[in-house]
């Protein structure tokens, strides 16, 4: 009876443990954290925006879904983000009350895409590498 | 003499006033082909850039695929990469016009207009109608329309196994505050 009883239980588990794997895995899988992965480029927003605006299929091969860091001055901060010479729009994964306007900083992101509605470069997941 | 200086000058000024471009970053599209009973299949882009012409009625929008977000990470992948294919098509665009748009005509009160234009999905341009909603306050203009997209017009596959739980007609809600930049 009472080894029943603990096998019933060792199943209950069982399913409990299993079905809370298969849980976080659909909820939770594939996720991304740029902050522990390794940056694929590193360079200025000028150059990036250049190479985009001379080239959007090939540089959209190059960058999309990459991990970048790119450095520039704030020209704008928003709710959600942050504009590097006013090419760059980041959208920032905490939001940063210390962030200012008129800093050098360097911002690792994923690349989103190219707007070429705007003439603007979209990131996403963004954290700053350094804010001095 | 004096008057045609006038006349000119108060024309070229109502001509700057009126070629102002109303804009967006910040345009959110969400879109739902959640079937019944089965698991919702929804995501939100809050980065749309769109920019209205107020003396033409031109409308462009502009959504990158990859901006799309969903409640499940795995779910985004699928689309990102089975059905959009958004590292080839990395883009949305729509271009197009307001019919009988008249920015002087614009109240506060909700406005219907015709929206007609070109929809780009996937690689693939269709020409769409629908309705938009127009009302301005404090010096912007906000734009709301939804209209259905059938993923197979824009040689979007679903396969056979997932097809019972993704809607034939997928619900695109469009929700834009535009300002002069």
């Amino acid at each position: 009876m009472s080894k029943k009883v603990k096998i019933i239980g060792i199943v209950i588990v069982l399913i409990g443990v299993v079905g809370l794997g298969v849980f976080q895995y659909v909820m939770h899988g594939g996720e991304r954290n740029l902050s522990t992965e390794t940056t694929d480029f590193t360079l200025t927003s000028k150059a990036i925006s250049d190479e985009f605006t001379a080239d959007i299929d090939g540089s959209n091969k190059k960058y999309l879904e990459k991990a970048v860091a790119i450095s520039g001055t704030i020209t704008a901060v928003t709710a959600t983000g942050i504009t590097l010479d006013t090419t760059i729009i980041c959208n920032l994964k905490t939001p940063d009350a210390t962030i200012q306007k008129g800093k050098v900083v360097t911002v690792k992101g994923r690349v989103v895409g190219y707007d070429d509605l705007m003439g603007e470069l979209r990131l996403d997941q963004c954290l700053l590498l350094n804010n001095n | 003499m004096k008057k045609i200086t006038l006349l000119a000058a108060i024309l070229c000024l109502g001509n700057v006033v009126f070629a102002q471009k109303m804009m967006t970053r910040v345009g959110e599209i969400k879109f739902e082909a959640s079937m019944p009973a089965f698991e919702e299949i929804a995501a939100k882009n809050s980065t749309v850039s769109s920019i209205l012409d107020q003396s033409t009625g031109d409308f462009v929008a502009l959504a990158l695929v990859k901006a799309f977000k969903f409640k499940a990470p795995l779910m985004e992948e699928h689309f990102n990469e089975n059905y959009m294919e958004s590292s080839q098509f990395p883009k949305a665009t729509f271009k197009g016009k307001i019919v009988n748009f008249d920015s002087k005509k614009l109240s506060a009160s909700k406005t219907t207009y015709d929206l007609e234009g070109d929809l780009t999905i996937h690689g693939v341009t269709k020409s769409i109608k629908a309705k938009i909603i127009l009302a301005t306050t404090a010096g912007k203009i906000s734009a709301a329309t939804t209209f259905l997209v059938k993923p197979q017009d824009y040689k979007i596959d679903i396969p056979n196994l997932v097809k019972g739980k993704i809607a034939e007609n997928v619900k695109v809600a469009i929700d834009f505050l535009l300002q002069a930049n």
